[in-house]
């Protein structure tokens, strides 16, 4: 089992940046694909919680979210959710779609794909950033998007991640718009293995 | 916006949070798992000696990798739930075991296999309280939504909740 009680200063500075630079590039990704300028609303600062806080992040075990959930496979295993309240998450299909502010009021097949394809967009880009940095070979599934309780969109990410240890390095990520009409959240939920392989790959290249 | 209304102000919610146990013999206590998706809410009561108990399981089994014994599997979660409850006056045959969960979030291509984990969290459970002689009266497992459950200790209703619907009475 791996756990990261040892992981040393220069370690966690390391992938608190490639997160960062991550998360900036999928942040990037999301302005060009709504056409508007999407900024981080604060730091991007990964932490280390017990997995069964990580629904705290979303307001709450029972808050109703949308999420467009994304597994990371090739090189190390890892998840990333992308998640909005159903309202916001309306708004931003409206946009996307090019409709009247209000129009969507459910979740339908064009709906689930446009968010979906944001979630493929965010979530590539963050990939390739780290591939980029450090040669491995990471990508992502083809997004699952869900609207349901925080914990319950959440399980099957931290399920595979209890089977490894009982706390997580997340990144909680608030981004939006000047006019907040983009206020979502990434998360970024790396299995450990994640984290050892991209650190040892940056060290050795 | 939540999904389900909190319990009132007599009572108080007792949280089982991912892979915990609770038990409780406080009439004014709810034994409560939140949000349950792939999980497994198991909710275990002695109506003679009025103890209750309470499983959040998050994997089907322990596969062995070392370690303290853990209760987010199943196989660990439900003998240590009869365990605690017979300590606290519980008779293995007075209890009445009911399931909640264990649903299959989505069947996006390429996770179908990740996402049926729900079932997999099921059938171990079946399989244990079976071993165990555990009585299970009821069940409300799989489909494709999250659910809340919660168990009164001072008269064993169980309650489940998803969003959109009223609670339900299990």
């Amino acid at each position: 089992m791996t756990t990261h009680t040892s992981l040393s200063e220069a370690d966690e500075a390391a992938w608190t940046e490639l997160v960062r630079n991550g998360i900036s590039m999928s942040i990037f990704g999301l302005s060009d694909m709504v056409g508007k300028e999407v900024k981080a609303m604060e730091e991007i600062r990964p932490v280390k919680i017990p997995v069964h806080q990580a629904p705290d992040l979303l307001g709450g075990p029972e808050a109703i979210t949308l999420a467009v959930y994304l597994q990371v496979v090739g090189a190390a295993r890892g998840h990333m959710v992308l998640v909005f309240t159903p309202e916001t998450a309306f708004d931003l299909i409206d946009l996307l779609l090019d409709q009247e502010p209000g129009t969507t009021k459910e979740l339908g097949e064009m709906e689930i794909s446009t968010m979906g394809e944001m979630g493929n967009i965010m979530g590539s880009f963050f990939l390739n950033t780290i591939a980029d940095s450090t040669g491995l070979d990471l990508q992502p599934t083809p997004p699952a998007v869900m609207m349901d309780m925080a914990a319950s969109v959440l399980d099957v990410a931290l399920a595979e991640i209890l089977l490894e240890a009982d706390d997580i390095i997340v990144a909680d990520t608030m981004f939006g718009t000047e006019d907040r009409l983009i206020n979502g959240t990434f998360l970024i939920l790396p299995s450990h293995d994640l984290v050892d392989v991209v650190l040892h790959k940056r060290t050795t290249s | 916006m939540n999904a389900a209304p909190a319990t009132t102000t007599a009572e108080k919610a007792v949280i089982a949070g991912l892979g915990q146990v609770k038990t409780s013999t406080d009439p004014h206590e709810v034994l409560t798992c939140l949000g349950l998706g792939s999980c497994i809410g198991l909710t275990a009561y002695d109506p003679i000696a009025k103890v209750a108990g309470m499983c959040h399981i998050v994997l089907p089994e322990d596969p062995g990798r070392g370690g303290p014994p853990s209760p987010k599997f199943a196989n660990v979660s439900v003998p240590h739930v009869l365990s605690e409850m017979e300590k606290l006056g519980a008779t293995k045959r007075h209890i009445i075991v009911k399931l909640a969960g264990g649903a299959q979030m989505s069947s996006a291509p390429g996770m179908t296999s990740a996402f049926k984990i729900g079932e997999k969290n099921f059938e171990a459970t079946k399989r244990v309280l079976a071993e165990l002689g555990l009585r299970c009266t009821a069940t409300e497992t799989g489909g494709n939504r999250g659910r809340s459950l919660r168990l009164y200790v001072d008269s064993g209703k169980v309650l489940v909740s998803s969003v959109g619907s009223e609670p339900q009475e299990l």
